[in-house]
């Protein structure tokens, strides 16, 4: 084929068209020289140089520490997100075993990773003087699957595990590095790492697994073991026990052969496997069998392996707020700040966005039967949109002013609000009205638009119950019916769906008996009545569960967007773990006599719980829910809502408790002269701060500017000053013990005010995207959030000179409480927060 | 290719990947002007090939029909604001390439990369054209299967126009850049 009659002309015509695509940067002299000065950041050598940049030791002048500094060859051009992805799912990882990212930023225009600089070398140089026994290579090997473990339990997949990327600490202590070319699990892909140590399957258009990852260590191990890298298992591997029969299996052609995780393997070389009676194969005793998808460790089978699949990877502070996985178990729908997203959960990919004609904020969203979505938003009024299967169209299916909303296979239309289901059909509309004490909560249409399932919220003496109602969808007879305390809570949705069966939910397992919650499945007759013992179906080890469905083949398949896992109390100068009583504890308040103060919500009787200096314990019990405790004159101010938290009917009171029992109630401010009132869909985030114990004490109070009233004993409350915007999510303030408010507004500026409201300074929290907690320790302010530009949580002490100094600083642990102590010490309540959505899919158990 | 007619997408995909995955990847890298974003289209458009298999009528090659699925997935993550999204993140700091796929100094030399920043200036659309028609030998009724909007194929007559548009305004972008003096 002739392109042109100019023999030159075509020549590079067909050069032009021929040309590859340059990589971003050719190695060559590192960007700067050792002793040069880049930002905050000392160079004070050269740790390393590859196709990806060059690595500096370097000295971060404003935070006094050592780390490495990793840039790229060149500023500017050829912008990629690679090295931005690597910061990102480094620092979305937290374990001893992963090197730590620090910092990521921009300084004189070259973006920058700072990284945990540790002190040790690779194994690779380990490996010149040649290899190692197996009990020498077994802590090492152990390292590599711990941060493996960790790695994969966070839904990635390294793709380039090689003695190069090993680091022996000289502590003894291994980390994993470089994540350049991690992978989300599940996901297809033709990355194959480093060609030495991937896997059969690397060549092949398969989704990247955790096993790829479980090869390329039997590679390394056995490299470790034997001195050779080779793919497949070396008869040698035999003298190596236990530890060489794990790289064997590592080694497997076919993944399903090899262990399945991290984890897996974690446990493998952690229990020495015993040998199982009679099971001898040509002389080598294999103590590791798989046993269906469970391995034997010890004689004792695991737990068939859930699978955890991230599917999203969301800045900390732009979490998912609603979600719903499809009826077939293929599809996740869920909203977040900017929109509605499909994401296909066996690639898992995001299918894109799910443009909605009118503007509103996603409050429920729920899968149908025949695959489309029913859909609420809310902007002023109600919505309830009926989205088809494949996101492309939204239908208005009914407006008015109602929470969450339905449409039944026959085109019924249920609307729910907090005191009344309706469900439309033409021309007959049935109503159930909530009885006086009751809040509605949730409710869906079966398969067949026969049933309902009603969910509501109780008010009783001792606290709330919610039940759990299936209903006739014509007449609203009730056929079924389950209440329980723990049927999921507060912060909770109601998480129920249909199964072959009859119904399946979710319900919380009672406090103490560890963190999680458990699936139940009521067996029904066609008509809602029970047709069998409820069962429990399975156990989750996580606190929170948003989502949950049957797939096809009869798997559990559940979903969360927010995990509340575990609160960390820290405490004392050294900021050393404290126990606790329950993993729900807040700390509250550490009164000068001594006294810790926390609050616990998931015992049955809501606690205030209170430690004294010598380790005693003294319980305020209470009826509601805590948001805190402030110790005033001996005393404990105690701010409980009882009802429904989440809208509805609530009753809330500030209550001062004394040690003997003695419950006496303040006077609130405004329209609500009454200590106890009844009234609002939300109950109000007001707090208290005393300054040293003592009264008048300051009550924040959201009214329509954010209100603070001086609060004393029996008399009405004074306003001091208002401010306009002190937003619900990120808005917080705190009395310093100088008797000033420090106001953090929401917007990531932080003020501090006298009681009469004028300014007297401003804090520079910059590197941070919101405030989640404010503090006072001495004259310094303390601040907790996610820091700008790096989704990790930090802790930060800055001085009124301007100094400043990270005390905390992690990819998921968020401190959400500060608490001044006496004597120098300090307690905090750290959260783990993950924005993340995830799946997790169970085999279907019997 | 007999796999191609038997039910087993996934060995057919493979089979496919083996055959035209490295020229499908590169035409993907080239369109877009990223080796990073090619990889990332091509792991999407082989997904998209699996997912649609039962669709493949066999009117034209499966090469070509691989083709235009890439170039379907070119022009989706074009749509959906990829370079947008790339722009942002350069706004919050130019990150550079990582380890994967670096050429070595040696081989990337100016020569080819100012091949590449010629048909740099060029739009992905016209980009994708000159690689199918120049590069890869497609004939116009191949190219305007693989460049068809939305099923609706453009014309071969069309498509030679635009060609013959696209050589001129090289050549002009050549001359303008020393390369006919040289």
């Amino acid at each position: 084929m002739t392109l042109t009659d100019d023999p030159a002309w075509e020549g590079l015509l067909r050069g032009i068209a021929a040309a590859s695509v340059p990589s971003a940067g050719p190695p060559g002299e590192p960007p700067f020289p050792v002793g040069h000065s880049l930002g905050r950041f000392e160079l004070r050598g050269l740790l390393g140089a590859g196709g990806f940049g060059v690595v500096y030791r370097a000295h971060d002048t404003v935070l006094g520490r050592d780390v490495a500094l990793k840039l790229p060859w060149r500023r500017g051009a050829q912008a990629s997100r690679g090295f931005l992805d690597e910061a990102r799912t480094v620092a979305a990882l937290t374990d001893p075993h992963l090197v730590s990212v620090y910092d990521v930023g921009e300084v004189d225009g070259f973006p920058f990773i700072a990284l945990e600089l540790v002190q040790g070398r690779s194994l690779r140089a380990r490996l010149t003087s040649g290899p190692m026994r197996a009990n020498e290579a077994r802590p090492i090997l152990l390292g590599v699957a711990r941060a493996l473990r960790a790695v994969h339990a966070r839904g990635w997949v390294h793709l380039d595990v090689k003695p190069d990327n090993v680091i022996v600490a000289d502590d003894g202590s291994v980390k994993l590095l470089d994540f350049g070319l991690a992978h989300p699990t599940g996901r297809a892909s033709n990355v194959g790492g480093t060609p030495s140590y991937a896997p059969p399957e690397a060549t092949t258009l398969t989704p990247r697994d955790a096993r790829f990852d479980t090869f390329a260590f039997g590679v390394l191990g056995q490299e470790l073991l034997l001195g050779v890298r080779a793919p497949r298992p070396a008869a040698e591997l035999g003298r190596s026990g236990a530890v060489g029969a794990v790289i064997r299996q590592c080694l497997a052609a076919n993944p399903s052969d090899r262990p399945a995780s991290g984890a897996v393997l974690v446990q493998a070389l952690e229990h020495r496997p015993r040998p199982a009676m009679g099971l001898v194969v040509a002389g080598l005793v294999l103590a590791l069998a798989l046993v269906g998808s469970g391995w034997l460790v010890q004689g004792r089978a695991l737990p068939p392996a859930r699978q955890h699949l991230r599917l999203t990877a969301q800045r900390v502070d732009r979490p998912i707020h609603a979600a719903a996985i499809s009826r077939d178990g293929r599809v996740v729908l869920s909203a977040d700040t900017r929109g509605l997203w499909r994401f296909d959960v066996e690639a898992p990919t995001r299918l894109g966005l799910v443009t909605l004609p009118e503007p509103g904020e996603v409050g429920t969203v729920r899968a149908r039967a025949d695959g489309a979505w029913a859909v609420s938003t809310h902007d002023g009024g109600t919505v309830l949109w009926l989205v088809d299967a494949d996101g492309e169209h939204a239908t208005v299916v009914s407006r008015g002013a109602f929470r969450m909303g339905d449409l039944g296979p026959d085109g019924a239309v249920l609307e729910l609000d907090d005191t009344r289901l309706t469900v439309r059909r033409a021309g007959a509309d049935v109503v159930r009205a909530a009885s006086g004490k009751e809040v509605l909560l949730y409710a869906t249409f079966s398969d067949d638009g026969r049933l309902l399932v009603i969910a509501s919220q109780r008010l009783q003496r001792s606290g709330w119950l919610r039940c759990l109602e299936v209903a006739s969808a014509t007449d609203l007879d009730v056929r079924w019916t389950h209440c329980a305390e723990r049927l999921t809570q507060p912060w909770m949705p109601v998480v129920a769906s249909w199964h072959p069966e009859g119904l399946a939910w979710v319900e919380t397992e009672a406090a103490g008996a560890g963190s999680g919650v458990a699936i139940h499945l009521q067996p029904l007759s066609s008509d809602g009545r029970a047709s069998g013992a409820r069962r429990r179906l399975d156990g989750i080890d996580e606190e929170t569960v948003s989502g949950l469905s049957i797939g096809q083949a009869g798997e559990l398949l559940t979903l969360r967007h927010e995990v509340k896992r575990t609160t960390e109390l820290l405490a004392g100068t050294t900021l050393q773990p404290a126990s606790v009583e329950d993993f729900d504890e807040r700390p509250s308040a550490w009164s000068e006599a001594g006294t810790l103060w926390r609050t616990q919500s998931r015992a049955r009787i809501p606690t205030v719980l209170g430690t004294t200096r010598d380790g005693g314990l003294r319980q305020l019990p209470l009826s509601g829910w805590l948001s805190s405790a402030t110790p005033v004159d001996g005393d404990v101010l105690v701010w409980t809502t009882r009802g429904n938290l989440d809208g509805g009917a609530s009753i809330w009171e500030l209550v001062r408790l004394s040690e003997d029992g003695g419950r006496e109630p303040y006077l609130l401010p405004g329209v609500l002269e009454e200590a106890v009132s009844l009234s609002r869909s939300v109950p109000p985030r007001a707090e208290v701060s005393c300054a040293h114990e003592r009264e008048p004490c300051v009550l924040g109070w959201p009214a329509e500017q954010y209100e603070f009233y001086a609060l004393e004993r029996r008399a009405p409350p004074r306003l001091l000053f208002s401010v306009p915007d002190l937003r619900e999510r990120y808005g917080k303030w705190r009395m310093s013990a100088r008797g000033t408010v420090l106001l953090a507004d929401g917007r990531g500026a932080l003020r501090e005010l006298d009681l009469s409201g004028r300014e007297l300074a401003t804090w520079g929290v910059d590197d941070l995207e919101a405030i989640l907690a404010v503090g006072t320790r001495d004259d310094d302010v303390l601040v907790s959030g996610p820091a700008r530009g790096v989704d990790r949580f930090r802790l930060v002490r800055l001085q009124p000179d301007g100094g400043r100094a990270a005390l905390l600083d992690d990819a998921l642990k968020a401190v959400t409480d500060i608490v001044d102590g006496p004597d120098g010490g300090l307690a905090l309540g750290v959260r783990v927060i993950d924005t993340d959505l995830w799946l997790s899919r169970a085999s279907a158990h019997p | 290719m007999a796999a191609l007619h038997s039910s087993d997408a996934r060995r057919a995909v493979e089979l496919a990947l083996a055959a035209w995955g490295p020229e499908i990847e590169a035409f993907l890298s080239a369109v877009m002007g990223d080796r990073g974003a090619g990889a990332e289209l091509f792991a999407e458009a082989c997904a998209d090939v699996m997912a649609g298999m039962s669709t493949f009528q066999g009117k034209s090659s499966f090469r070509c029909w691989f083709y235009a699925v890439a170039r379907n997935a070119a022009r989706r993550a074009m749509r959906d604001g990829y370079r947008r999204k790339r722009a942002h993140d350069a706004d919050l700091g130019v990150f550079e390439q990582p380890l994967r796929s670096v050429t070595p100094r040696f081989v990337a030399t100016d020569w080819k990369r100012r091949l590449h920043e010629l048909r740099e200036a060029l739009p992905p659309d016209e980009r994708a054209l000159l690689i199918l028609r120049v590069d890869r030998a497609m004939d116009w009724h191949e190219i305007s299967h693989v460049m068809a909007e939305e099923g609706a194929d453009v014309s071969p007559a069309a498509l030679r126009k635009r060609f013959e548009r696209v050589k001129a305004r090289l050549k002009a972008l050549a001359t303008e850049d020393g390369w006919f003096s040289e």
